[in-house]
């Protein structure tokens, strides 16, 4: 399989007292570069387990993931935390922004570990927040904003280190209908601008119109794969 | 740790708020404490150092026999003396308000002493006929002011005498003790300077007797020339500097002092630092969904340690530094009510003993660093995810499961914090642990000291029937003595009591007291043996037994 995604019978077991639960249960994907991929399933299906094993928060019990060409299960934590600031971004559900931190300064926090020229760091900086169309609130603290603002925010900080691959945990379940469509749009056309790669998990069905393929879970298995010229 | 996280941790401080001022204050509260007690008595006694230094404070006073002043010559001429002084030292009785006993002490007339120099706080040196001097503190227990008048009992009966002056003195730095006498005469005695010739004139004694020498050493060896020189006299006893009752109850009392303010200030720190440690890691704990966010974004370990770590310094040094900054006015103050109290003036200097300072500097950021350490450390080792979830923070679900007891009417609120301290066994074991603690250690305390007072009074009420013992530095008759009595005495008991040299396995200076058998004011608890019956008995004091070894028949 070639993609910037591949996982190979990938297993993760988490012990419930003496008992082991599988989330994931022998998941064999790959996903292509650029694509916009939303994962669909019922609560305790494995979507946000599959995801943290993607973007390296959480190693897998056995099997093999290929993330941008590195095998993330053989990395060291080191390793692994350095994969991360390189190549991955997040968006969470709670958005996840630093309380004490700016706009300005929680989308800096992260590219910091990668741009060191402060000039360029805040050029960077100002030309996401201006994507996602916060221009002008940079000196705003994330309890002065809406929660459809704040995860607007979470987006620029994501996408402003140019991660080859952007993770979105449930990115719209914290917020209303009408704003959740707004940061699925957002996050298409920002998939569409920069060419990143963007998985998504969410309970919201709708989402998959998003979507280039949508992968669809139960009880930590791949049940259907659908998508324009996929479907299995 | 880069800007950002600077500027992260700086902000969380503020965030913080109470919590974070709450911690800082408690260290500073606890550092101040502990500096403040461990200032007290080396300042103190640093204080009354100087000041016995510089009001020449006697190094040895020998009692003799009445004699010669011209003995002085040679005492001065002694090689390693480096003054000598003679005067008078005599046993007496003032009335004033009350009759009291009293010191009288004769002095030159022409000069106030060099050696046990007098400090006036009030009046002047003598002037003419009829004047006395009094201590300060003596003076006040009886109620003299300058320019009261005080009787005094002497050979010829009571003389009239107006006070011209109050002062203290190095020999008499805490008063309530005769210091001819081994045993305390409690809070009673009169210290009263006379002219030595009108002292000599109203005891008969003639012009140029003496019976007390006191001497500055260059050094301790002028010590055996002084016996040379005095070994035709009846020297009664001889008092080193640090024999001297008051100087050395003081001495004692700082030595004690230091020892017991030293282990309350280090239980200060204890539970001060099971609070603080706490606090610290309850408020890491709390940040453990950003520490996991940090992780998340590609931050290692080390800078997001780093970051904490800082934190916990700023807090706990900035409060560490401030508490020895408070704390050193603490130590001056109560080492100053110290100072004024048993030695009437001010504290001169303050003295921060290092191993103080450097604890005192290092408590607060010690503390917050271990706490945060362990808190901080506990969260990086997690899978980050884990971090985000916030897992740990609701405590960790006890082993089993929960019994579904039959429907009742239950306290829910009280079930949920003692479900809460239960899961939260690390932090509720050391808080139970810090209370625990100085709940004991208190307890101990005070039991230990009610326990020791109890069983002062308990013996001194079982075998001691007397109020008040005065010596008096000459013999006299019986009908002298229960006439000192006064009208209030119910009962006098005379008493023989002499320093006496003693030689068993060792030889030192022993009191020999001599009684009537038939009194019941001293009375006695016979450890081994029988009370002595005929001539060449003697019975010992058990304490006195305990270091010489001596039993019973030899």
């Amino acid at each position: 399989m070639d993609g910037i995604v591949v996982l190979e019978n990938v297993v993760k077991e988490y012990r419930n007292g003496e008992r082991a639960v599988r989330a994931v249960n022998g998941v064999s994907l790959s996903i292509e570069r650029g694509s916009f991929v939303v994962v669909l399933g019922p609560s305790g299906s494995g979507k946000t387990t599959l995801l943290n094993i993607i973007s390296g928060l959480v190693s897998p019990t056995s099997g093999q993931i290929r993330v941008a060409g590195k095998d993330i299960s053989a990395m060291t934590d080191t390793q692994a935390t350095k994969f991360r600031a390189d190549s991955i971004g997040f968006v969470f559900q709670f958005f996840n922004l630093f309380p004490t931190l700016t706009v300005l300064e929680n989308v800096e926090i992260g590219l910091a570990l990668r741009i060191k020229d402060p000039r360029e760091l805040r050029e960077r900086t100002l030309k996401y927040l201006h994507m996602v169309g916060l221009e002008g609130m940079e000196g705003k603290f994330p309890d002065q904003m809406s929660g459809g603002e704040q995860q607007r925010v979470s987006v620029a900080r994501a996408l402003a280190s140019q991660p080859e691959l952007l993770i979105a945990d449930e990115p719209t379940g914290n917020l209303d209908a009408e704003t959740g469509e707004t940061v699925w749009a957002l996050l298409r056309n920002m998939n569409r601008e920069t060419g990143t790669t963007v998985i998504a998990v969410t309970h919201w069905a709708e989402a998959a119109e998003f979507a280039d393929k949508t992968l669809y879970l139960r009880s930590g298995r791949i049940e259907r794969i659908s998508g324009p010229g996929v479907d299995r | 740790m880069n800007r950002y996280l600077y500027r992260k941790m700086n902000r969380e401080l503020r965030r913080m708020g109470f919590r974070a001022i709450a911690a800082g204050l408690l260290i500073l509260l606890a550092v101040s404490m502990y500096v403040g007690m461990g200032t007290m008595m080396p300042s103190a006694e640093v204080s009354l150092e100087q000041r016995v230094d510089a009001l020449n404070l006697n190094d040895l006073i020998v009692r003799t026999g009445f004699t010669s002043t011209e003995i002085l010559d040679d005492l001065e001429g002694i090689n390693g003396v480096e003054a000598a002084e003679a005067r008078l030292n005599l046993a007496s009785r003032v009335m004033a308000e009350t009759e009291m006993a009293a010191t009288l002490i004769g002095l030159d007339p022409g000069a106030p002493p060099d050696i046990n120099m007098l400090e006036f706080a009030q009046g002047h040196w003598f002037e003419g006929p009829g004047e006395a001097i009094m201590e300060k503190g003596s003076a006040e227990k009886a109620g003299i002011t300058l320019g009261d008048r005080v009787t005094i009992l002497t050979e010829g009966g009571w003389s009239e005498l107006e006070v011209v002056g109050l002062v203290n003195s190095p020999e008499f730095l805490f008063l309530p003790i005769n210091p001819q006498s081994i045993n305390p005469v409690p809070g009673n005695l009169a210290v009263v300077y006379l002219p030595m010739t009108w002292l000599q004139d109203s005891f008969n004694l003639g012009t140029d007797k003496v019976n007390e020498f006191v001497f500055l050493l260059v050094d301790q060896g002028a010590e055996d020339g002084i016996d040379q020189a005095l070994v035709g006299e009846t020297v009664l006893f001889k008092l080193h500097q640090d024999e001297i009752y008051g100087y050395a109850l003081i001495k004692e009392d700082l030595g004690q002092g230091d020892s017991f303010l030293g282990v309350i200030a280090g239980l200060i720190l204890i539970v001060a630092f099971f609070v603080v440690y706490s606090s610290f890691a309850r408020m890491v704990q709390e940040q453990r969904r950003e520490i996991g966010i940090l992780r998340a974004l590609g931050y290692g370990r080390r800078s997001i340690l780093l970051s904490y770590l800082y934190l916990a310094l700023l807090v706990g040094g900035i409060s560490s530094l401030l508490g020895l900054a408070v704390g050193l006015p603490i130590g001056q103050a109560l080492s100053d009510y110290y100072a004024e109290l048993m030695f009437s003036t001010p504290s001169a200097t303050i003295v921060l003993q290092p191993s103080y300072f450097i604890t005192g500097a290092l408590f607060g950021p010690l503390t917050a660093v271990l706490a945060s350490l362990i808190a901080v450390w506990g969260t990086l080792r997690m899978e980050p995810e884990q971090a985000i979830k916030g897992a740990g923070l609701v405590g960790k679900r006890t082993k089993g499961r929960g019994r579904i007891s039959k429907p009742r009417r239950a306290n829910y609120m009280l079930l949920y914090a003692v479900r809460r301290m239960t899961r939260q066994k690390g932090r509720t074991s050391l808080l139970v642990l810090a209370v625990s603690f100085s709940v004991v250690m208190g307890s101990m305390s005070f039991l230990m000291l009610a326990s020791f007072q109890n069983s002062i009074v308990a013996s001194v009420e079982e075998g001691e029937g007397w109020d008040l013992m005065t010596d008096l530095a000459y013999p006299v008759n019986r009908m002298t003595a229960e006439k000192l009595g006064g009208p209030q005495a119910l009962q006098v008991v005379p008493v023989a009591r002499m320093a006496l040299d003693w030689m068993a396995e060792g030889n030192g200076t022993a009191v020999a007291i001599g009684l009537d058998w038939g009194q019941d004011l001293h009375s006695f608890s016979l450890g081994q043996g029988t009370a002595p019956g005929s001539p060449g008995e003697a019975m010992v004091s058990y304490s006195f037994n305990k270091e010489t070894a001596l039993g019973v028949g030899d």
